[in-house]
């Protein structure tokens, strides 16, 4: 998957166009539906004619062609289960991980900084920056999270990959609408994403694209 | 920005979303603005050497 064809300028047109659909949105359509018709207040979302809340989604288009993005969408993708560990908003003060990394990553060092790490650990922290959570900034700033998910790495255990993924996009997401990152991460699993939904396929038949509109880079 | 409700679904959308309104950008920056990170290989090689 990681010597594919990347297609910038479809990645950039979905990024712009995606909305996250959390709790917190399906909340917003139920007081939608109050706000228009007062007599809904208190009802379920069934009886609102609504969809029941059962997972959360990033939701955007293609020309018009709906792309939702789902831990699934993006374990089929990478040939992951949407299975194992998963940690994810820890609190870096009082999380009980805090003692736990120290003790993997940095041989009980109390400062638990990047230069403590032995160079299999630096690798490995350079492989999880590069190419599973990218974020940008220099590799010795360490969030607990990645620092969790190297301690799973070094211990051999099963890590749920799907859903760091798409944890890591949504937050990525969420910079870019509230703070104006600029950086998009995974385009290449995104364009693996374009591929295997017969997205790209679909707009082919219509003589709708070219390698001039999708922005084929290849080998970066 | 226009809204519209779109039949056109692929087989991923089939298998797993559901269908939803279009909605418009929910980025204010340009898509000029944007930078693509790419997952990368480790060289281990250059590696090797450093």
């Amino acid at each position: 998957m990681m010597n594919g064809p990347t297609y910038e300028n479809f990645v950039k047109y979905l990024w712009v166009r995606a909305e996250i659909y959390d709790k917190y949105a399906a909340k917003l359509e139920e007081d939608e539906k109050v706000l228009i018709d007062p007599s809904l207040e208190g009802k379920t979302r069934a009886e609102m004619g609504l969809k029941e809340f059962t997972r959360t989604e990033i939701r955007s288009n293609i020309m018009g062609i709906h792309v939702t993005i789902i831990e699934e969408v993006i374990g089929k993708a990478c040939r992951k289960d949407v299975d194992g560990a998963f940690q994810w908003n820890l609190n870096k003060k009082t999380s009980s991980w805090n003692a736990i990394v120290r003790e993997t990553l940095f041989n009980n060092n109390v400062r638990g900084k990047y230069k403590d790490m032995q160079k299999e650990q630096k690798v490995l922290q350079m492989l999880l920056q590069e190419c599973f959570l990218p974020k940008g900034g220099g590799v010795d700033q360490l969030s607990l999270e990645h620092k969790v998910f190297l301690h799973f790495f070094i211990r051999f255990e099963k890590v749920n990959l799907p859903r760091y993924i798409f944890h890591h996009m949504f937050w990525a997401l969420k910079e870019s609408q509230d703070k104006e990152k600029k950086i998009v991460p995974y385009g290449r699993l995104l364009s693996e994403i374009f591929h295997q939904g017969v997205i790209l396929e679909a707009l082919r038949l219509s003589n709708l694209i070219s390698d001039e509109h999708l922005g084929t880079v290849v080998g970066k | 920005m226009a809204t519209s409700s779109s039949s056109r679904a692929t087989s991923m959308q089939l298998d797993y979303g559901e269908m939803y309104q279009i909605k418009g950008r929910t980025v204010k920056m340009g898509e000029d603005e944007l930078t693509i990170q790419v997952e990368n290989p480790v060289d281990f090689i250059s590696l090797t050497h450093h």
